[in-house]
């Protein structure tokens, strides 16, 4: 049975549906053309920044391998030249080309989401302590200069 | 259509560019933002590759230097490779790599006659000497350069840079 008050107020409920199917096309047509623009913003900005980025990180990744490739050096020539007589100087050689190897180093743990390093390198510290020891040993003069 | 339809259709228009712009808007910053850290990924990797032998040679010349045994054939042949390996700038600037490439050709070919060097001076035969060769393939396998299979090593050896650079 129809109210007879809905005369003089009219339906709420047709506005709400009209309503409803308002947001819901509003909603359909932010969706759609969004969409599309996001898709033209990424392609559009194509390799924007990657320069920028590779350009900022490049030295600390100089800096990274330079003092990688050392602690390396050194061992190498240490190695060279006692690492037949000294297996632990041997091992530490062979383990440390493992250890210290790019993938390695260069690993999401070791950097912020911005890919800055946080704080010190662990891997390279511990190496540095391992480099010194075997400096201690057999090249004591350069100890000190495995930290620079 | 009616005339009075044309109102509203240029209210839709001008939604479907606002939406369109928002889209494209954030699509921009987010893509920005992606590249500039894939950007410091590549960075970071080609910096390491490009200073790895280098910081090599600097750790083997400063052992060569304090051990035992005559240096005086070596003393000037150290002393320009240290100069020269000093005066690298460690940025991308294109004078900086192309000074770069110059200083790493000259530095490879003085830190090789040292070690032809000591070669002699150790009389040590080609087998058992150090040669730059050998350094290099450290370094390269460090670097993760070396493409080929090695027979013995894990399969990952075999990865490209390219994987590896998905594996950040």
């Amino acid at each position: 049975m129809s109210n007879p008050l809905d005369d003089v107020w009219g339906s709420d409920s047709e506005d709400d549906d009209t309503a409803v199917q308002e947001s819901a096309d509003f909603k359909k047509l932010r969706e759609n053309h969004s969409k599309r623009g996001y898709v033209d913003g990424i392609s559009e900005s194509k390799e924007a920044k990657l320069q920028e980025g590779f350009d900022t990180a490049f030295p600390l990744g100089s800096q990274i391998g330079m003092e990688v490739g050392r602690l390396i050096g050194i061992l190498q020539f240490l190695n060279f030249v006692h690492g037949k007589h000294d297996e632990a100087l041997h091992g530490d050689f062979q383990l440390a080309q493992r250890e210290l190897r790019i993938d390695k180093v260069l690993t999401k743990s070791m950097f912020d989401a911005n890919l800055n390093l946080i704080g010190e390198h662990r891997v390279i510290a511990k190496w540095k302590h391992i480099v010194k020891v075997h400096c201690d040993k057999y090249a004591a003069s350069i100890r000190s200069t495995v930290d620079s | 259509m009616t005339e009075a339809d044309l109102p509203n259709l240029d209210k839709l228009l001008d939604l479907e560019e606002e939406f369109y712009s928002e889209g494209f808007k954030q699509g921009s910053i987010e893509n920005v933002k992606h590249n500039y850290i894939e950007g410091k990924q590549y960075g970071l990797q080609v910096g390491f590759q490009r200073y790895l032998l280098l910081g090599q040679i600097k750790g083997l010349l400063d052992v060569l230097e304090v051990l035992d045994g005559d240096k005086r054939l070596f003393v000037q042949k150290i002393e320009t490779v240290r100069s020269l390996l000093s005066g690298l700038k460690m940025d991308n600037e294109a004078t900086s790599v192309a000074d770069y490439e110059n200083r790493v050709t000259r530095i490879k070919n003085k830190f090789r006659t040292i070690l032809l060097l000591l070669q002699k001076q150790l009389k040590s035969s080609p087998e058992d000497t150090l040669s730059l060769a050998a350094v290099e393939r450290v370094s390269l396998s460090i670097a993760r350069e070396i493409k080929a299979y090695v027979e013995g090593e894990s399969r990952d050896s075999t990865e490209s840079l390219q994987d590896q650079v998905q594996n950040w």
